[in-house]
């Protein structure tokens, strides 16, 4: 990370001389999730269609940080929680011929933090039916990948519900190998049962998390950047940030704002 | 923006270079709850918030909102934004009227255009079989000829009625509708308004009834933006049917 987060003032000074980057995002997803259960990440989890892509950054500019993240839900999705986060695709599955390839990135990336650049691994390591599977009943997934530290060949095995339907997200993190915490990559994937659809292995850097207040209220008790000190990741030029709704199966419709300012 | 440091935004309000603008908004019993078949959140775009001094007043350059007040007859969620008019469509013939597209801004040191969800109101009320319509846009990133996906609208819809619409999938916002048109329907009548919406901030109230929620847009939500001369806040309230009144209030600096 640059200066830009040193003070408020340098905030504002980043704003003045580069200008801010907003991102104003609505998903309409019309169609429910399956709901994860003990042996599939325990928490519900929706993953929105649409991603942000981080744009080209000025001359000398060297990423955004989001001080600002606000996300509303729609009102079937009381107390849902959202986040928006660096996503990462490292692996992809294609359960018909139970075929891996790698993913779009080789695997997480290095970030700067305490002034050091280190291989970062996820903090939400997350796989997502982004087709709906078929065929697969209470199909057993197995998953080898480097850990947290490194470690490679570490297994993550999780049985997940009768045939997922698109969008559905289940997290790994119960279902890692005991003591890890996170995966930097992912080698293999692949399902005991089904004959159609796509998972895929996402690395997660939470950018920020908002709380739905209640019933029909849809917008956040938001965990804002500067008083809740949330990892200050800074978003480079082609990163893909993402939406993830946690404790709901609901249809919804879904706003986010995102005030980003620019590094050097 | 040219205010770029804490102490310089003080100077300002000292020297007396601030504006405070207020509006109600209510949203009366009449007034659908949803738009479109389909439309999980609803949305009510409140009264505009009283316009900043146009023209700008001698040594302000633009507005600056630096604090966000709110307090509401129920618990709902509020999108503060700019508005664009991207057009309206007569459902009758049908007739699309174009309108404005989101301007460029620079951002991060690249000119690019902003671009937003499109939000479609109601500005003459439906018949009792409206039908369906369909919008053809400019995407986030520049694609041309984006079609939604056909919007089925709610029979007899009160003036007033809003809705966010759903947009082809993996686009998140929209920079312009190049046009707009109707099928279906039985003498359909009635006139749909789409605006594109620049936020500020969002924000919500989680408790009705005396609670005031502010949002600070410098220590806390830092999302300071310019407001040229001309600009007009709205308050889009979602999330919430029915009838509900709000009381908003901005504070915004002068920007040298």
């Amino acid at each position: 990370m640059g200066s830009a987060f040193n003070s408020i003032d340098d905030l504002l000074a980043s704003v003045a001389t580069n200008g801010p980057v907003v991102r104003n995002f609505f998903q309409r997803s019309t169609a429910a999730i399956t709901a994860a259960n003990t042996t599939s990440g325990y928490v519900t989890t929706r993953r929105q269609l649409s991603t942000i892509t981080v744009p080209s950054l000025g001359a000398g500019l060297t990423g955004l940080i989001f001080t600002t993240i606000r996300m509303a839900p729609g009102g079937s999705n009381s107390y849902a929680i959202s986040c928006a986060a660096l996503e990462y695709e490292l692996g992809v599955l294609t359960v018909s011929g139970n075929s891996f390839a790698a993913g779009a990135v080789a695997s997480m990336p290095t970030k700067t933090i305490r002034g050091t650049s280190i291989q970062t691994a996820s903090l939400l390591p997350v796989v997502v039916a982004t087709t709906a599977l078929g065929g697969a009943t209470t199909p057993a997934l197995t998953i080898t990948y480097t850990d947290q530290d490194g470690n490679a060949s570490q297994t993550a095995s999780l049985t997940l519900p009768t045939n997922p339907t698109i969008n559905s997200g289940f997290l790994v993190t119960p279902h890692l190998a005991s003591g890890d915490t996170g995966w930097r990559d992912v080698t293999n994937m692949s399902i005991s049962a089904g004959t159609s659809g796509t998972l895929k292995a996402y690395g997660l850097l939470p950018l920020a998390f908002d709380l739905s207040a209640g019933t029909g209220a849809n917008a956040g008790m938001a965990l804002d950047l500067i008083p809740s000190n949330l990892p200050a990741f800074v978003a480079e030029t082609n990163d893909i940030i993402a939406f993830y709704m946690f404790g709901s199966t609901a249809a919804t419709d879904f706003v986010a704002f995102l005030f980003g300012v620019a590094d050097n | 923006m040219a205010l770029s440091t804490f102490d310089a935004i003080l100077a300002r309000v000292a020297a007396g270079f601030w504006a405070s603008e207020s509006c109600l908004s209510e949203q009366a019993a009449a007034v659908t709850s949803t738009l479109f078949t389909g439309q999980n959140m609803p949305a009510h775009l409140g009264v505009n918030i009283r316009a900043f001094p146009t023209p700008l007043p001698t040594g302000v350059t633009a507005y600056i909102p630096t604090r966000l007040l709110q307090q509401t007859s129920t618990n709902y969620g509020f999108i503060w934004a700019r508005l664009v008019n991207l057009g309206n469509l007569d459902l009758a013939a049908p007739t699309f009227t174009d309108g404005s597209a989101f301007p460029s801004v620079t951002e991060a040191g690249v000119s690019r255009s902003e671009s937003g969800p499109i939000l479609a109101e109601v500005t003459t009320v439906l018949n009792a079989t409206p039908g369906s319509i369909t919008v053809t846009y400019v995407d986030q990133d520049g694609n041309t000829a984006e079609a939604t996906a056909s919007h089925t609208l709610t029979a007899s819809a009160a003036v007033g009625t809003c809705g966010f619409m759903g947009l082809v999938a993996g686009d998140w916002s929209a920079r312009d509708i190049t046009t707009a048109t109707r099928t279906g329907g039985t003498t359909p009548t009635g006139v749909i308004t789409f605006w594109g919406v620049r936020m500020l901030c969002v924000s919500c109230l989680p408790a009705a009834n005396g609670e005031l929620r502010q949002e600070n847009l410098l220590t806390s939500a830092f999302c300071p933006q310019r407001l040229a001369a001309g600009d007009v806040l709205n308050v889009i309230g979602v999330g919430a049917a029915g009838i509900k009144t709000g009381l908003f209030e901005v504070f915004a600096v002068g920007d040298n």
